[in-house]
């Protein structure tokens, strides 16, 4: 173990690395800033150009971007009142008040250090977690693999707001994933006749479509510029980073919040940043919504603790618990990483290279997002106009990119008008792309247990422990909204 | 009786894993069976959708049961947060922009990416976006360049020349 995490920490440090961490930084932190982008886009976009990387420099890379992109969205939250992503529409609340009141630099200081600090608590318990991790991943065979898969997927649909559209996406993106070649027998399935569709659905170029061509069309369409902020003074800096210590058990608390967040497949840092605000609201007196640097700290140390929580389930089971872990996951693969025993035993360094870099990332972006936020949120400014038609033009050059191959080009045009109605029509695209990338290993790890077990497969303690979860999860909004309308 | 968008959306659904249903009966047994596992279930609960979104008061209660909140939150803070993230997008822009970009799509296959940047760009900045020709002009520059420098010479991919000139 100390030796794997010793060759992590040598590989990130080796320059070329640092050297991509520092410029996913930069990229993350302007994803992150610009109103419309968020976190899978940026790592939908990004993935392609990472094919000719190494594995350490492309995770280091993309880890390090990631990171980021939540920091630039609380710099736009705070300076402009326009959250940079939906993780950060709580920091607005109380950090655009405080630029109103002339307090920018301290909330943004604030914001720095709560997130900077929260994204240590995740790396830690992310790396504290990992002996205990591998114990119960080395005991998985097949059985295991189909059953926490399925729960992940559920868990996705069920908290997704509808559990039927939920399931249904899931349910979407799993037959999609039948395309192609069957794992266990070969056979050729739903090929259309074509020579392209032999590989299946190319992965990248399916993500590409649902998150970066649907999201920058909604962009474009949606339009408007944003008011030039007037911001003349930015108050003390200092001042900022001492408030976080001086409410360091609200930071701990609201850490622990998004910690749990991350871990927990399906809630999102969109509903996480305003659990930790309410919470912070409902433990604590004060002006909320007037400009109380409380109400910037409590959101922001949950949305970077989410981040090592994150990473959790994506490197320990290869269940990810949002869209942009299954497109991390999705890159993972790319590179030859496969998530579960693999990396926590031969490749474990590359465990700890992630957990480093997201560490430098988030710490990088802390620092960064703090000497340039003026210019940052003049980034923010560009028109959705000037910049959805780039992210569409880099959107269709990125999907080509990664295999050369014209059918990706469509591939991405289909799967971006399948994203605008899974969008328009509340379905559950996260669940979709997690259906997608999880498909194979779940038909496989089912064709293995039934082959290896037969039907008793399911009677194995662990399988059964969580298979009783998935069903608990699919049944516990059903006796939870019985025992709220008994209540009413 | 009106029937919701979303009722269309849901048949199409329907329509996508009623073929990866019926197509599995063509494939043998252990090929068959994972589509069938995953698409009944799905095929079941679109026609359900279906039904809650042409009958709502029959299927009411399914419907209330359906969107049960497992996750407690604050609502007047999530009112608060969806009010900062207003501001939906205009009825059909969406699609038109989509229009734009399938014509993208059909130019890369027929003249390639360096005939299709440009049209596209100026395309839809200056004539559907009302933007400046000089704008433009520099943002297709710009996006030509990444395409040359940053896939053709630096990922080493030979960007596709389009059906026209290969």
């Amino acid at each position: 173990m100390l030796d794997a995490a010793l060759q992590g920490l040598l590989m990130a440090a080796e320059p070329g690395v640092l050297l991509y961490v520092a410029f996913g930084t930069v990229l993350g932190l302007i994803f992150g800033v610009i109103p419309g982008l968020n976190g899978p886009i940026a790592l939908a976009l990004l993935t392609p150009l990472t094919y000719k990387m190494d594995a350490a420099s492309a995770m280091a890379f993309l880890l390090a971007t990631y990171g980021a992109v939540s920091y630039g969205g609380s710099v736009s939250a705070i300076l402009i009142g326009v959250p940079g992503t939906g993780e950060n529409v709580a920091t607005c609340f109380d950090g655009y008040e405080m630029t109103k009141k002339g307090e920018a630099g301290r909330a943004l200081a604030a914001s720095a250090t709560a997130s900077g600090l929260g994204a240590i608590v995740g790396v830690v318990v992310l790396i504290a977690l990992l002996p205990v991790l591998r114990g119960i991943v080395l005991s998985f065979g097949p059985p295991e693999v189909l059953m926490i898969s399925l729960w992940g997927l559920t868990a996705i649909a069920a908290l997704g707001g509808s559990i039927q559209r939920g399931l249904i996406s899931g349910g979407i993106g799993l037959l999609l994933a039948t395309v192609g070649f069957e794992p266990v027998s070969g056979t050729l399935r739903y090929a259309l006749g074509t020579i392209y569709l032999y590989d299946g659905i190319n992965l990248t170029a399916a993500l590409i479509g649902l998150f970066a061509v649907t999201e920058s069309i909604s962009l474009v369409a949606k339009g408007g510029t944003i008011q030039r902020p007037d911001i003349r003074a930015i108050g003390s800096v200092l001042e900022g980073v001492k408030d976080v210590f001086r409410h360091w058990f609200l930071f701990v608390r609201c850490s622990i919040i998004g910690l749990i967040v991350g871990i927990m497949p399906g809630v999102g840092g969109a509903v996480g940043n305003i659990i930790a605000y309410s919470h912070a609201l409902q433990t604590t007196k004060g002006n909320y919504g007037t400009g109380d640097v409380r109400g910037v700290i409590a959101p922001e140390s949950s949305v970077n603790s989410k981040e090592g929580g994150d990473l959790i389930p994506t490197i320990a089971f290869g269940v990810p618990g949002a869209a942009s872990m299954a497109i991390l996951l999705n890159a993972f693969y790319l590179h030859g990483l496969n998530p579960g025993k693999e990396l926590l035993t031969t490749k474990l360094s590359y465990t700890f290279l992630m957990a480093f870099t997201l560490l430098v990332g988030n710490i990088l972006s802390s620092l960064f997002g703090l000497s340039f936020a003026r210019l940052l949120s003049k980034i923010a400014l560009v028109r959705a106009s000037v910049l959805a038609p780039l992210i569409l033009v880099f959107s269709f050059l990125g999907s080509y990119g990664v295999n050369g191959r014209i059918g990706d080009v469509a591939v991405t045009f289909l799967f971006g008008l399948l994203g605008l109605w899974l969008k328009k029509y509340d379905y559950v695209r996260a669940a979709v792309v997690i259906g997608l990338v999880l498909g194979e290993i779940i038909e496989r790890s089912y064709h293995l247990s039934i082959q290896t077990f037969g039907w008793s497969f399911l009677l194995r303690p662990l399988t059964l422990i969580l298979l009783a979860f998935t069903i608990l999860t699919l049944l516990y909004p059903v006796i939870w909204g019985k025992e709220k309308e008994g209540e009413a | 009786m009106k029937v919701p968008e979303t009722v269309y959306f849901a048949l199409f659904l329907l329509l996508v894993t009623l073929f990866f249903v019926i197509g599995a009966f063509s494939y043998d047994p252990v090929a068959r069976v994972f589509p069938l596992i995953i698409g009944i279930p799905v095929a079941v609960f679109l026609v359900l959708q279906i039904f809650t979104g042409i009958f709502p008061k029959t299927f009411s209660a399914l419907q209330r049961l359906d969107t049960k909140q497992v996750i407690q939150v604050d609502q007047v803070l999530m009112a608060q947060a969806k009010a900062v993230r207003a501001a939906g997008p205009k009825k059909g822009r969406e699609l038109d922009y989509f229009a734009w970009t399938g014509v993208f799509v059909l130019a890369i296959y027929l003249a390639g990416f360096f005939l299709a940047i440009p049209l596209f760009l100026l395309g839809l900045l200056c004539l559907q976006l009302k933007e400046k020709f000089w704008l433009g002009v520099v943002i297709t520059a710009v996006m030509l360049g990444v395409a040359y420098f940053g896939f053709a010479v630096l990922m080493e991919v030979p960007l596709f020349r389009g059906i026209l000139f290969s």
